[in-house]
């Protein structure tokens, strides 16, 4: 938990630090990535609560996720049809759920530690 | 918590999460300027917009510079011949513009001709060709890029002609005239047929109403001049910088 937190506030500085930018056209494509992102880690998070988390089900979860909502999006924009809906809706609805795992893993941790 | 069991799990996570903080930022970072994103079909639409005003820049310019070499004649010449002959083409570029000269060139010839087939369902009306028809067929023909238009000998000009229903017959300017309507246009003689060909044109409606109209084209079109009367009334001179 506290390491995924230690690991976005790097990532802030690193991103802060380092003058690169791009076009804004591609702003929405990367948003929706970071979606994807966001859920997996939040995937991972839940999935080390319920002390089943494996390393290759989480990389590749994240970098396919991130492309095909980027892919998504993408070729949505070029066919005029939202398709990075369909991947805000996904991942919407899992971030959700991913938080509620994570939140009754943390209770049901914290009520453990004040019983003993 | 802060360690995963696995140290290698441990150093891939952070990897993820630090990757994940950076695009974060970067997209903040993008994002600052206050730019909207934009889809691909509005930064098309606004590709075309752009080109519209560069041909129209082009055009600007070109305008200019014709009116540059006009200013720089009239001010080299010391000559009152050329000043005289520069006016004199101007005013007659004025009077072409006018209606006021006879012209010729490129254009159509349309006749208009009541229907001929009478049914006993319709009324009478319906089968005369009525001013707001020849005025519907004007339209047409000045929207093809029409420079010159008479009907029946009578030039159609933009300040004073009038188009009036005269019972049977048509008022145009101050003389009544009869079927068949003669429609003369200089312009581009394949567009001002397809103008009344068209199935969207005014004439195939009329078509259909069994109205007889037909359209040639012709390299060499005479339209007679405006010979009505030019004064007016109540236009008075604008008193002030012009424009």
């Amino acid at each position: 938990m506290i390491i995924a937190l230690i690991g976005i506030v790097i990532g802030v500085v690193i991103g802060y630090y380092i003058p690169y930018s791009f076009n804004t056209l591609y702003s929405v494509y990367l948003a929706v990535g970071i979606l994807a992102a966001i859920d997996s880690v939040l995937g991972a998070l839940s999935a080390i609560i319920k002390e089943r988390f494996d390393s290759i089900v989480f990389i590749t979860g994240f970098l396919v996720n991130f492309a095909l909502a980027t892919v998504l999006s993408y070729i949505g924009d070029r066919l005029g049809i939202p398709l990075y809906y369909a991947a805000i809706f996904v991942f919407g609805t899992r971030l959700f759920k991913n938080v509620a795992i994570i939140r009754r893993g943390l209770i049901e941790k914290i009520r453990k530690k004040i019983r003993n | 918590m802060i360690l995963l069991k696995n140290k290698y799990n441990t150093f891939l996570f952070l990897f993820l999460t630090i990757l994940l903080g950076f695009f974060v930022t970067l997209l903040y970072n993008v994002l600052q300027d206050n730019v909207k994103y934009v889809t691909l079909s509005m930064l098309y639409d606004q590709k075309n917009e752009l080109i519209k005003e560069n041909i129209e820049i082009d055009l600007l310019e070109e305008s200019k510079e014709r009116l540059e070499i006009e200013l720089a004649n009239y001010k080299d010449t010391n000559s009152d011949i050329i000043i005289i002959n520069s006016l004199k083409k101007e005013i007659n570029d004025a009077r072409n513009f006018a209606g006021l000269n006879q012209v010729q060139g490129q254009g159509v010839l349309i006749i208009i001709n009541d229907s001929k087939i009478i049914s006993s369902n319709r009324e009478a009306s319906s089968l005369i060709v009525h001013d707001f028809d020849i005025q519907n067929i004007i339209t047409d023909l000045k929207n093809a890029g029409a420079e010159a238009i008479s009907i029946n000998g009578e030039r159609v000009v933009a300040g004073k002609s009038k188009i009036k229903c005269a019972g049977p017959t048509i008022q145009i300017n101050e003389k009544v005239v009869a079927q068949p309507f003669i429609i003369k246009a200089i312009g581009d003689k394949y567009y001002l047929e397809a103008a009344i060909n068209s199935p969207n044109g005014y004439a195939n409606i009329l078509r259909e109403w069994n109205i007889f109209i037909e359209v040639n084209t012709s390299v060499w079109v005479t339209v007679d001049m405006y010979d009505g009367n030019v004064k007016f009334k109540y236009i008075k001179d604008y008193e002030g910088e012009i424009k």
